[in-house]
């Protein structure tokens, strides 16, 4: 399974250095009151990114046929794919860490935002709910077919991202405070709840996929 | 003998095609030509076997296991080679060896090596820049580095110059010596088998015609020319089809001694080619 992950890096060798620059780029232009989530959106965006320009390579070089004639599940292909966000957000953290050390050494006039355990857990649930949606899409109709429905899932993730989360708040904001409210126990709660949107999502996933013909 | 192949009465229905009781079989330590025209059935019953489409009913066995149940352990051993390009265009040979080999059970280095040696192609070339033959050359050396039992090609040689074509026979050649071996080709180009194959099973619109062994076909089919005077109703029913023409007539019979022992030396018989043969079971009646 590892080799499938290997395979989605292998084929977006040249996306990395646009994926750096993009990075140097949020990085820069968040220079606001939002910039405790500058780590978070850049997990998020690059994430994703990679996610969806690997699904389209699987689609356009008859790369799903390719790999169902291997001998590996579906359930594997499947999962591969939702390991690999870990891999994407390792990898983002890891450019991200030394972009901040290098800018933070040259003493530059900008203000940069530190890797902490919170922006990574933040980014990590972000990008979670992301891969949630558009997975068992990609797998049920191929990732050129789904395109539209993954635009408009995109648009209307951003757009309601922030009612969600004031939504999230005023429903648990109580519980927490019952539970003492300390920040981590919420980003255990984080934590959790985006595991387990990640497993019904990969259950959908398995379900399509297997149903699915070449 | 114990058979690699067998297929019962496979199924599959699609709104404008249909595969129709689908039966064959292939024992081991032989190479079967899987002939018909274009969209007569090949690819969907390849992709049956390699559960890439879902059968609607009917039995597929490899190697005696069901290939569904035992998906995974047929696939490490079957070598597959496809008629367009499986592989990643972005990725080099090299790249894809590193993907594909932890994937294998019994993976031969060695073996990879040589072939892509012999076949002289590029291991740092990006696969967008292959030629169609050493697309397909790249694919035949990783069907063949992993220690496959059977080999399914899909339309291998369409596409493909003489000089590769007639190596992919010599290698086909050289792997069946080994008698636990055994091999599923499909095409359309049937003088490639003629050359190679043992068995041959012909498939029309998701219908199969026959499948028997290629010697058997060789020896009794017949290809019949003579006067059109001497077609009476009860000859013409020993025909496959015929051609007529302002000469006369030509045409295809399943058994040449029935027809030689009812006409005697008003005829000549000549050995069919097997390109004769699928012409004559597709068009019944050729008027020329």
């Amino acid at each position: 399974m590892l080799s499938l992950i290997l395979k989605d890096l292998l084929i977006q060798k040249k996306n990395l250095i646009f994926a750096f620059l993009y990075i140097i780029f949020i990085m820069l232009s968040i220079q606001s009151k939002i910039m405790g989530a500058t780590l978070s959106i850049c997990i998020c965006a690059i994430s994703y990114i990679t996610l969806s320009s690997a699904s389209a390579y699987d689609d356009r070089s008859n790369g799903n046929i390719f790999l169902n004639t291997l001998p590996i599940s579906r359930e594997k292909i499947v999962l591969s794919k939702y390991i690999s966000l870990f891999i994407y957000a390792a990898f983002t953290t890891a450019i991200y860490f030394i972009i901040y050390i290098i800018t933070s050494s040259l003493n530059l006039k900008i203000s940069l935002y530190p890797v902490t355990l919170e922006g990574i857990i933040y980014g990590l649930f972000l990008v979670s709910i992301m891969y949630s949606l558009s997975l068992p899409i990609f797998f049920k109709f191929g990732y050129m077919k789904a395109k539209w429905i993954q635009f408009i899932i995109f648009f209307l993730f951003f757009g309601g991202i922030s009612y969600i989360i004031k939504f999230l708040e005023s429903r648990f904001s109580n519980i927490l405070l019952d539970f003492g409210g300390s920040k981590c126990l919420i980003m255990l709660l984080i934590i959790i709840l985006s595991f387990i949107i990640l497993f019904i999502s990969y259950c959908l996933s398995v379900y399509f996929y297997k149903r699915r013909e070449f | 003998m114990e058979n690699i192949l067998e297929i019962k009465n496979l199924r599959k229905n699609f709104k404008d095609f249909s595969l129709k009781d689908v039966s064959f079989f292939l024992p081991r330590g032989f190479i079967m030509g899987f002939i018909g025209p274009n969209g007569a059935g090949k690819s969907t019953t390849i992709k049956l076997i390699m559960n890439l489409l879902k059968k609607d009913s009917g039995e597929i066995k490899v190697f005696g296991l069901d290939n569904i149940k035992n998906e995974i352990e047929i696939k490490d051993r079957i070598g597959f080679v496809f008629d367009e390009n499986l592989f990643y265009e972005e990725l080099t040979a090299l790249e894809i060896k590193k993907i594909i080999k932890p994937l294998y059970k019994r993976w031969d280095e060695d073996s990879f090596l040589k072939y892509i040696k012999d076949f002289n192609l590029p291991l740092n070339k990006k696969i967008k820049d292959f030629s169609k033959g050493m697309k397909m050359k790249l694919s035949l050396s990783v069907a063949l580095s992993h220690n496959a039992e059977m080999l399914i090609m899909d339309e291998p040689t369409s596409g493909l110059d003489p000089i590769v074509r007639s190596e992919l026979l010599d290698i086909l050649s050289y792997i069946i010596q080994d008698e636990n071996k055994g091999v599923l080709f499909s095409t359309h180009i049937t003088s490639d088998l003629e050359k190679i194959a043992d068995y041959i099973t012909f498939i029309n619109n998701g219908e199969i015609l026959f499948s028997v062994e290629k010697d058997i076909i060789m020896d009794n089919y017949g290809m019949v020319k003579g006067d059109k005077e001497i077609l009476r109703e009860d000859i013409k029913k020993e025909f496959v089809g015929i051609k007529y023409s302002s000469f006369g007539f030509e045409g295809l019979v399943k058994d040449k001694k029935v027809i030689k022992n009812a006409l005697k030396e008003k005829i000549i018989i000549e050995k069919p080619s097997l390109d004769d043969i699928m012409l004559y079971y597709l068009r019944r009646e050729i008027h020329a």
